[in-house]
């Protein structure tokens, strides 16, 4: 009966420290934060928005996903300047150019999700972004 | 002390099973992402079919991953090729979409291009058609009238190792004296120069065609000669079934010679018109992906060809042309796979020599 006392210890005790490891990243450190400097953006062709991230991992390439107006999901890194790669301190800072997705009435107006992402698309922060009607 | 180890045993099996990356395993893609490089701006012809494709393909694709459309525009889309030749895995979480200006450059042996179709697996394919047309002012009323016709035409032309290589080819084959006015930047640019009377003779990809050519011929301001074709399920070239009462280019030659054609000129404007328009789009897993993945794609594909909404979307917006899956797609791209060395080499030579293009 000790024996198996002691091996349910055992097991308690390794789930515990692989799930502190697992799960407890950070451990205090803030999650990985998606700032609209531009939260609301007038409907043009010459549209942009600009973007910051916070508490990345310093030197991660952050991948910025766009759902449009069909619900198709875009990896819009190629209208990206600069492309966003994480500081030493985790914070970057982009413009999307999102002139051409207004152009092909891929944003109307509404709100929409932008998500920050790792490279292999496993979502890190998100946020949404306000198209209005052109003024 | 069996069931101590049998504690160690499950404390093992939790442990991996929390710590272990997930991987796509029996084709199932539940919680995935799969990214779909378009080596093309977002709003072109290849940004709009994938984006027509990918809702349906995460409807159909088991465990419904999310389609990621990556646009990689520049080089003429041999950039987001190359891309993905050297960093795509054949994990099923990468696939191309390549067009007809993503072909032909591999077919005429571009020095820049690094991706190689032959190592690929194609899951599906999209055909486009396309018909050209001449003002009829010069007494040419169908093909027909083309026989002995030794009048000069001008084409306005993108460029002699685009798209283009089509009608230029076919337009030599027919004996037809077509200066190509190079430096336009579409069929659009091209189809106005037609109307301004800049030049005589054209071709627009069949969905413009019928929106922007066929009132022309109404109003007597064209007049229709031939169509490049289609492809039938065995690969040859038939009507276009858009414009069934026209000729396909093949037919055509044999109307103004009285044989079929024939020779590497002939077998290389086949394989760029399979590569150009008969299998212009079309998506692809990478180098090594395994049968079952391959089989998946294929599978899910052939679903969303089947799919009565998706039938709606190709009427619209694909121009009606039946979707190729799977084997069909695979029977049709080997035609330009299968394009003899001298073949190329003679349609390369043919461009430098009389274009003045150095392609290699």
């Amino acid at each position: 009966m000790k024996k198996l006392w002691v091996a349910v210890a055992t097991m308690v005790l390794i789930i515990g420290l692989v799930g502190c490891s697992t799960f407890g990243s950070g451990g205090g450190k803030p999650a990985p934060q998606l700032v609209l400097v531009t939260p609301e953006v007038a409907l043009d062709k010459k549209a942009t928005v600009d973007l910051q991230g916070l508490n990345f991992k310093p030197g991660q390439e952050v991948a910025l996903l766009f759902i449009d107006v069909n619900g198709v999901t875009s990896d819009i890194g190629f209208a990206l300047d600069p492309q966003p790669v994480a500081d030493k301190a985790g914070s970057w800072a982009t413009t999307w150019n999102c002139g051409r997705f207004v152009d092909r009435k891929l944003i109307k107006e509404g709100t929409y999700t932008i998500k920050a992402a790792d490279v292999d698309y496993n979502v890190l922060a998100e946020a949404t972004v306000n198209f209005m009607a052109k003024k | 002390m069996r069931k101590y180890f049998l504690f160690l045993g499950i404390a093992f099996f939790l442990v991996t099973s929390m710590t272990m990356v997930p991987t796509v395993e029996g084709a199932d893609f539940s919680g995935k992402t799969i990214k779909w490089i378009i080596p093309f701006n977002v709003g072109g012809g290849s940004d709009v079919w994938a984006r027509l494709y990918s809702p349906f393909l995460q409807k159909y694709l088991p465990g419904n991953p999310i389609v990621v459309v990556k646009n990689m525009p520049g080089g003429g889309s041999i950039i987001g090729g190359n891309y993905f030749h050297v960093r795509a895995k054949p994990n099923g979480l990468t696939v191309f979409g390549s067009s007809g200006s993503t072909s032909f450059p591999y077919l005429l042996e571009n020095p820049k291009v690094k991706y190689d179709f032959a190592k690929y697996q194609i899951v599906f394919a999209t055909p486009v058609g396309g018909v050209c047309y001449i003002n009829p002012e010069l007494g040419v009323k169908s093909v027909k009238d083309l026989k002995g016709f030794k009048k000069p035409l001008q084409y306005a032309s993108q460029g002699a190792t685009s798209l283009d290589i089509i009608p230029l080819l076919a337009f030599e084959m027919l004996g037809l004296d077509v200066k190509a006015v190079f430096g336009y930047k579409g069929r659009g640019p091209g189809r106005v120069a037609f109307e301004q009377g800049e030049v005589n003779i054209d071709y627009q990809t069949t969905p413009a065609y019928i929106k922007n050519v066929r009132p022309l011929i109404k109003q007597g301001k064209a007049a229709p000669l031939m169509s490049w074709g289609a492809l039938d399920a065995n690969g040859n070239i038939v009507r276009d079934p858009v414009e069934p009462d026209l000729p396909s280019m093949p037919e055509a030659y044999e109307m103004l010679y009285g044989k079929k054609p024939s020779g590497p000129g002939f077998n290389a404007w086949k394989a760029f018109f399979v590569a150009g328009f008969g299998m212009q789009k079309a998506m692809w897993l990478p180098e090594k992906t395994s049968k079952d993945i391959v089989a998946t794609y294929r599978d899910a594909a052939a679903k969303v060809i089947a799919d009565a909404e998706f039938k709606e979307v190709v009427k619209k917006s694909l121009g009606g042309y039946p979707q190729l899956a799977g084997k069909d797609a695979v029977v049709g791209f080997q035609q330009v796979l299968d394009v003899p060395k001298k073949d190329r080499g003679w349609l390369i030579n043919w461009i430098e020599t009389k274009y003045k293009v150095k392609i290699r």
